[in-house]
């Protein structure tokens, strides 16, 4: 990222701004709010949880929600209210991790490919293209055979599932700034194309990165929750919201809060995650750019 | 106007066949359904590479011969593109 001494670049005061004219609307708020929370219970997991995560009760095993367990046990008597707080930890984080640096990636190879062009530009957008005609979930799991399970493989394995999304954008959105006057008149003042593609182009183009990146860590949350549903995610007894709803398949009808309350709690976090990343783009005005992809 | 209105929705169709082909790994792990799914997850659990790579080839195919077939639909239903291609 470009630092600005004096006075921070357009696209980030646009951002700035827009983030908190997200927050206008009914909607935004509503989602917005989910989202804060839902980061705090995260940090905080430690002191909301009323149980620790990975204690067993097998005297307890499978109670329905009750006082003191507000959303029942699982299969091994541990609390599932716990467990949905530190899974907030291990789902947030890894997903957001994973489009950071999908973002990073992404960003630096569709700024490359779109600035440099010629034969460079046709084999990175063949790769990249070759991944975008799998679905997501493929991508992630073929990976993470690749790496072995674990949460560390979850994170590069969703990185490289959206890898393509941020090059195809970040590549669109340079193409389309390189032939502006601005860009012409930096040329001709002897710029070089390092400091052409830092300061003028990748500023201009964060925008709608940034806001597909928001949208991103919704589907990044989903496909973690995929992979620890395949048990390829997180490892027991770390608690993840896929396998938690993995290990309540078996007792589906048996005792079904196991697999409920982490479902509720992954459609929510996803919802308030879409919904406030529509708003953050109706409040940046960038739906066409986003489009023209 | 049919054919008209039709010509997205079958470019989006055929795309889609891969997709479709890969949710069904999930929902072949749901309910235990014996498929290409299910057989990649359980090869990849075993670390069974070569079984990994004929799955993966037969999703490739799928996802190749969908395009090809969208593609065949639309030229035979938009002439512009049939014409293009002649």
């Amino acid at each position: 990222m470009i630092e600005h001494k004096k006075k921070p670049s357009l696209s980030q005061r646009l951002a700035s701004l827009s983030v908190i004219r997200a927050f206008g609307s009914k909607l935004g708020k509503v989602s917005g709010g989910m989202m804060i929370l839902l980061v705090l219970v995260a940090i905080f997991a430690p002191w909301i949880a009323p149980f620790d995560y990975a204690s067993q009760n097998l005297l307890n095993a499978n109670v329905a929600p009750s006082w003191p367990h507000l959303l029942g046990t699982d299969e091994f008597g541990r609390d599932v209210l716990s467990r949905l707080i530190y899974g907030a930890r291990t789902s947030l984080s890894v997903s957001a991790t994973a489009i950071v640096i999908s973002i990073s990636a992404g960003m630096t190879l569709g700024a490359a490919a779109g600035y440099f062009g010629g034969t460079f530009e046709r084999v990175v957008m063949t790769v990249v293209d070759l991944t975008w005609s799998f679905p997501d979930i493929l991508i992630a799991l073929i990976f993470v055979a690749i790496l072995g399970p674990g949460l560390t493989s979850t994170m590069f394995a969703i990185a490289i599932a959206y890898l393509a999304q941020f090059t195809r954008l970040t590549r669109a959105q340079i193409v389309r700034l390189k032939n502006e006057t601005f860009i012409e008149a930096t040329i001709n003042l002897g710029a070089k194309p390092s400091h052409i593609l830092l300061r003028h182009l990748l500023p201009n183009a964060l925008a709608p990165v940034i806001v597909v990146g928001m949208l991103a860590i919704g589907d990044g949350i989903v496909l973690e929750a995929t992979l620890g549903f395949f048990g390829l995610g997180a490892q027991p007894p770390t608690p993840s919201w896929g396998a938690m709803m993995s290990s309540g398949t078996a007792q589906l009808f048996l005792s079904p809060w196991v697999i409920i309350f982490p479902g509720v709690v992954v459609a929510i976090t996803v919802i308030s995650v879409n919904l406030f990343g529509d708003e953050l783009i109706r409040a940046l005005d960038i739906r066409e750019r986003i489009k023209e992809d | 106007m049919l054919p008209h209105a039709l010509l997205p929705v079958v470019t989006i169709g055929a795309l889609r066949i891969g997709w479709i082909l890969g949710g069904a790994v999930t929902v072949e792990f749901v309910f235990g359904r014996p498929g290409l799914g299910s057989l990649l997850i359980r090869a990849l659990g075993q670390r069974d590479y070569p079984v990994v790579q004929g799955c993966l080839l037969m999703l490739a195919l799928a996802v190749m011969l969908g395009t090809l077939i969208g593609d065949l639909a639309q030229a035979s239903m938009d002439p512009r593109v049939r014409e293009s291609k002649s």
